[in-house]
């Protein structure tokens, strides 16, 4: 604290010196004192009226003595806190004395700051604040700029004493499209404090529209936050909230776009269903969305819902061609433009190409362990070209190793006794580039091996151990029908006699569950085995059964009619890529395998915007050798192109979408929010309700108010001695005035001048009547 | 003796004469001066008419030169040929002698002045003029004659007295009443500082004995204005207590409770059929003599704005 700005309660003095007259105000109590001690003498005769007098009025006029010793002490302190020019304490102050401060805009650049208000943004709003509040800092004040979603908006983290500096920053930050990242700004912010010049104070303008998923997190985030606040306290900030949002404004967003079904392929209808969300009660009505296929519109719909809070809407297309096909949804008719639209890429294939691995290659071809599968596959043909839906190859497991994985969407390994660490890195590559495997096991698998190798395929242990088969353990079994419900068979739940009650195994792998969280069971034994299951994985589908689809497991895949639906479906749900569901946000980590023993000259990714930048292969992690890329600059809502520089490799195309949540404008309460961040005392927090809050503030100092103030508070004093009950009616004139006049911003100025001419008016009637009762007109002759 | 100047009516440039029949003499004389040309021709009673002698009638009155003319003896009548008595009964208590301004006349000297006045008025009138001085007991009590040496005495006890002791004006009501059987006037002279109720017993039994009665009430200006400013320790003449007062914030209650007592006081006289006139000290001779002389109605009681508004 240094002389020159004095520090008291929430406000400093330009002039503390002035502060001295306080004790002026003592001198009205002095007087008061001395009056007393000071009194003449008189001997008197109508004693007895004057003590009913005085006995009638003593304690009235103690109160009215000390109400006029009240206002006289008033009015001088008054008029010695406007000599001593006040203000409140902040940054922004237009006293010039004060030190100068380091200043630290915090600034949400998220795109809920998109919502027009007029035909501005809130960005643009919250930053004309700023720029109004800067130009009454004084010089050697320092400067930060901080963004709280995007990082690399402000280059200003170290105070510049340029005002023009930072201003010319400031004009350079614009939207994002990422939601903000809260615990990231106050961790940066934590280390410019520590950074920033001692012992400089500083003052934190955070300016928001304080969205309440953001300001009023729950559980654990709270925590976080409130710990990050926490270390704040000691570095002595002042914090100012300035909100440019207010209010539960309602939005109506995008939040998701899926397309059914899976895979898609040519010819097949798909349905694209488009789910619209409202957030704080905004109508969905007068609403039109349209749907956009490789840039070309294809459909539109309009909605008008207005009882709904949310509604899907769905467009059925046919595709035409093979190939990636970018998807695009928007709407038309809402104030914030971000949340308006949905990007999804879909890859549309002709065929389903599965590779069979044989593990029985030797025999009749009934004999092989593939055959009835394929059987079931082949049976399947397009619906409109007729031509069969999946593409089937059948090698060994050498034959696997010269085929490149890629070129296949499933890979089915059917009673291999075991693979070498070569195939099953291939295996494990097949997977982590969103491929699909069939793991079928029976009478020739080696339980000792195949616990080696699943365990590679992963970076976790594999959630099932085989076990050698005891052959002494003979038993036949059936399925258990009860429980249908994953989608490979669900076209059997509720179908009693279809077949699949009627199998008969007899041969089966015996396995132990290590981790039940991490597969789901398919299809079970009737003694409750699983006997399908699907293995949880990261990246990439991976079903495993405990039996063959060949004559040694038993009478299913040979006999019963429920094994090609069920064989067919596997496939199917394995053949839908990984890539074909990813839902990348904003601000998250882009990623994708490169192709195996391949050369890649080059990866390049092109944004929405149409800036490429060049990547370089790296690989996925310490423990994962696989190489891959990793692109974390996708700032930008769209399509994310990937090319690796060769004709053979297609080029890739990511979605990327915006965090629908972001688009619920729903306003945390400031006092709120310092209620319950706030309630260590060493944070300092101060509310600036409103841009023209500001304004007023700058254009209407503190000490003229009070100045006024002192000065009516000296009329009250005379108006109190002249006549007590005329001095009251002022002092309360007075009183209600200056609130009027406060009370101004909120309510509008006509109604404060209203109230004030109506205050004034009957002020004057009053004075007016008293006037008329003290001067009557003489009727009658005067006795003086 | 020459006229008076204009002034001579002036309570406070009376207060310059230091005795109080050079007072009374220059009032009377600036008084009848007022009335006739000169106070010592035609000074008489109203002649009415003639009427025959008879034998016991006083020879003063036979008018000789009807005698001279007819032969025969008439004597003069005259209108107010009455036995007409005045009794002036003046408060010589200890608070008649408060006065705001030392260089005017206090409630007693302003009381006492205006007594030997009426009486010099009265006994010049032929008439017979009494007086009462009275505290908490009776002091002095003269009979009412009309002879010329019945003012010297009167003047004299007047001059001599003072103010002091407390106030019993009821009582001593009675025993005015009590020795002034003959019907006639009483002019009481008095602040009224006592039981309202006392005092209205004694009026009623004066009036009992058909007196003719008139309530000078004589107050000082202060007691009506409350004129003070400063904090102010007031004693108390009769009551002996003090009360320190910051009248500013006393007076309104003070000149509510006083107008209060005035207006009682007005109303226990007007019952009672008695003239109730409240003089001020700073009031001019004349104005109150006039007044009281030719009966004229009592000046209306002050309201409390008016008093208020006289500061």
């Amino acid at each position: 604290m240094t002389f020159e700005t004095l520090t008291l309660l929430a406000l400093e003095f330009g002039s503390p010196s002035m502060l001295f007259g306080l004790g002026a105000a003592s001198i009205p109590i002095i007087i008061h004192l001395l009056h007393k001690r000071r009194y003449k003498k008189t001997s008197w005769a109508a004693m007895k009226f004057l003590m009913e007098a005085a006995r009638q009025q003593s304690r009235r006029l103690r109160w009215e003595q000390l109400i006029v010793l009240l206002v006289r002490c008033l009015a001088v302190m008054l008029l010695a806190m406007a000599f001593s020019r006040p203000f409140f304490e902040n940054a922004f102050s237009s006293v010039s004395g004060r030190a100068p401060r380091h200043i630290i805009v915090v600034l949400d650049d998220s795109f809920s700051m998109g919502h027009l208000i007029g035909n501005e943004t809130r960005l643009e709003q919250g930053k004309e604040a700023v720029r109004q509040l800067l130009q009454t800092s004084v010089s050697g004040d320092g400067y930060s700029l901080l963004c709280l979603s995007d990082e690399r908006q402000s280059n200003l983290l170290a105070p510049t004493f340029r005002q023009d500096s930072f201003l010319a920053e400031l004009e350079k930050i614009g939207l994002t499209e990422q939601p903000i990242d809260l615990h990231g700004a106050l961790a940066r912010l934590e280390s410019l404090l520590i950074d920033s010049p001692q012992p400089r104070e500083k003052e934190l303008l955070i300016v928001s529209d304080f969205q309440q998923k953001d300001w009023s997190p729950t559980g654990t985030k709270k925590q976080l936050l409130e710990s990050r606040l926490a270390r704040l306290a000691s570095e002595n900030v002042h914090f100012t909230f300035l909100n440019v949002g207010g209010g539960d404004i309602g939005n109506v967003a995008i939040t998701d776009l899926n397309v059914e079904p899976q895979p898609v392929l040519i010819g097949q209808p798909s349905s694209i269903t488009v789910t619209l969300q409202s957030f704080a009660g905004q109508p969905l009505e007068n609403l039109a969305v349209e749907l956009l296929i490789d840039d070309r519109s294809v459909a539109s719909q309009s909605i008008n819902e207005p009882r709904k809070q949310s509604t899907d809407i769905t467009f059925l297309h046919n595709w035409q061609s093979a190939g990636p096909k970018k998807i695009v949804v928007k709407m038309v008719g809402d104030r914030l433009e971000a949340d308006n639209q949905r990007f999804q890429v879909v890859v549309v294939r002709d065929a389903i190409s599965v590779l069979l691995v044989e593990g029985q290659p030797a025999g009749s071809p009934r004999e092989q362990s593939s055959h009835y599968l394929r059987t079931a596959l082949e049976t399947v043909m397009h619906p409109t070209t007729s031509a069969p839906l999946f593409d089937i190859t059948v090698t060994d497991l050498p034959g696997m190793t010269e085929l490149p994985l890629q070129n296949y969407e499933v890979l089915a390994l059917c009673n291999l006794p075991g693979i070498s660490s070569h195939q099953s890195a291939m295996v494990r590559r097949h997977l982590s580039s969103g491929g699909g495997l069939l793991l079928i096991q029976g009478d020739q698998t080696d339980a000792q091996s195949w616990n080696a190798q699943l365990n590679l395929f992963n970076d976790q242990a594999w959630p099932l151990t085989l076990n050698r088969s005891d052959p002494s353990t003979e038993s036949v079994w059936g399925f258990l029908t009860s429980e249908l419900n994953h989608p490979v068979v669900k076209l059997f739940a509720g179908n009693p006699g279809t077949g699949l009650d009627a199998a008969v195994i007899w041969q089966r792998v015996a396995w132990t569950v290590d981790d039940a969280d991490r597969i789901e069971t398919i299809l079970s034994f009737d003694d409750g085995t699983p006997a399908i299951v699907e293995v949880d994985l990261p990246v990439g589908r991976c079903l495993q059964m405990a039996l063959s689809c060949d004559a040694t497991s038993g009478s299913w895949a040979p006999l019963n009619g429920s094994f090609p639906p069920i064989a067919i479906e596997m496939i199917r749900y394995l053949a839908v890529h990984n890539g074909d569901n990813s839902k990348y946000l904003v601000g998250q980590t882009l990623e994708g395998l490169l192709p195996a023993d391949q050369f890649i000259p080059e990866i390049t990714v092109t944004d929405p915007a149409g800036k490429s930048i060049s990547l370089e292969p790296t690989a996925m992690s310490s423990e994962n050798p696989l190489r891959g890329w990793l692109f974390d600059e996708n700032s930008k809502s769209g399509f994310y192109q990937i090319g690796f520089g060769q004709p053979s490799l297609p080029t890739q195309y990511i979605a990327v979408n915006v965090d629908a949540q972001e688009g619920n404008l729903t306003a945390a309460d400031p006092k709120q929010l310092e209620k319950e961040l706030f309630k260590n005392p060493q944070l300092n927090l101060r509310i600036a309700p409103t841009v023209s809050e500001i304004t007023k503030f700058q254009e209407s100092p503190l000490s003229l108010e009070l100045l006024w103030l002192g000065l009516a508070f000296l009329a009250v004093e005379v108006a109190l001695v002249w006549n007590f009950s005329t001095g009251l009616v002022a002092m309360l004139a007075v009183v209600i005035v200056a609130g009027v006049l406060h009370l101004a911003p909120w309510i509008g100025p006509a109604p404060a001048i209203a109230g004030g001419v109506l205050i004034v008016c009957l002020l004057f009637l009053m004075i007016l009547q008293r006037f008329l009762t003290r001067h009557p007109k003489k009727t009658s002759r005067s006795l003086f | 003796m020459p006229a008076p100047s204009p002034n001579s009516f002036d309570p406070a440039s009376l207060a310059q004469l230091s005795h109080l029949r050079l007072q009374a003499r220059v009032i009377v004389e600036g008084y009848l001066s007022g009335l006739h040309r000169s106070p010592h021709q035609g000074y008489s009673v109203e002649f009415a008419e003639h009427r025959e002698y008879a034998p016991g009638d006083d020879l003063r009155y036979v008018d000789w030169k009807v005698f001279g003319r007819s032969d025969r003896y008439y004597l003069k009548q005259f209108e107010e040929e009455t036995n007409f008595a005045c009794m002036l009964a003046v408060d010589a208590s200890e608070s008649m002698q408060y006065g705001s301004s030392p260089a005017s006349l206090n409630k007693f000297e302003y009381a006492r002045l205006l007594a030997a006045v009426l009486a010099s008025l009265t006994i010049q009138q032929q008439d017979a003029a009494g007086l009462v001085l009275f505290s908490e007991q009776l002091q002095h009590y003269v009979r009412a004659a009309g002879n010329p040496q019945q003012q010297t005495r009167i003047w004299e006890l007047l001059e001599q007295s003072k103010a002091s002791g407390p106030t019993a004006l009821g009582p001593m009501l009675h025993e005015i009443s009590d020795r002034f059987r003959k019907r006639g006037m009483i002019i009481l002279f008095s602040d009224l500082f006592d039981d309202l109720d006392a005092i209205k017993i004694g009026l009623q039994r004066l009036k009992h004995r058909r007196h003719d009665i008139r309530v000078i009430h004589i107050l000082d200006p202060a007691e009506l204005e409350f004129p003070f400013e400063e904090p102010t320790l007031f004693h108390g003449l009769e009551i002996a207590q003090e009360q320190m007062v910051d009248p500013r914030g006393l007076r309104t209650a003070y000149l509510k409770e006083f107008h209060s007592f005035l207006v009682e006081s007005r109303r226990t006289c007007r019952d009672l059929g008695v003239e109730h006139d409240i003089v001020r000290t700073d009031e001019p001779f004349d104005r109150v003599l006039r007044r009281i002389l030719s009966n004229r109605p009592p000046l209306p009681i002050p309201n409390i704005t008016e008093m208020q508004g006289r500061r």
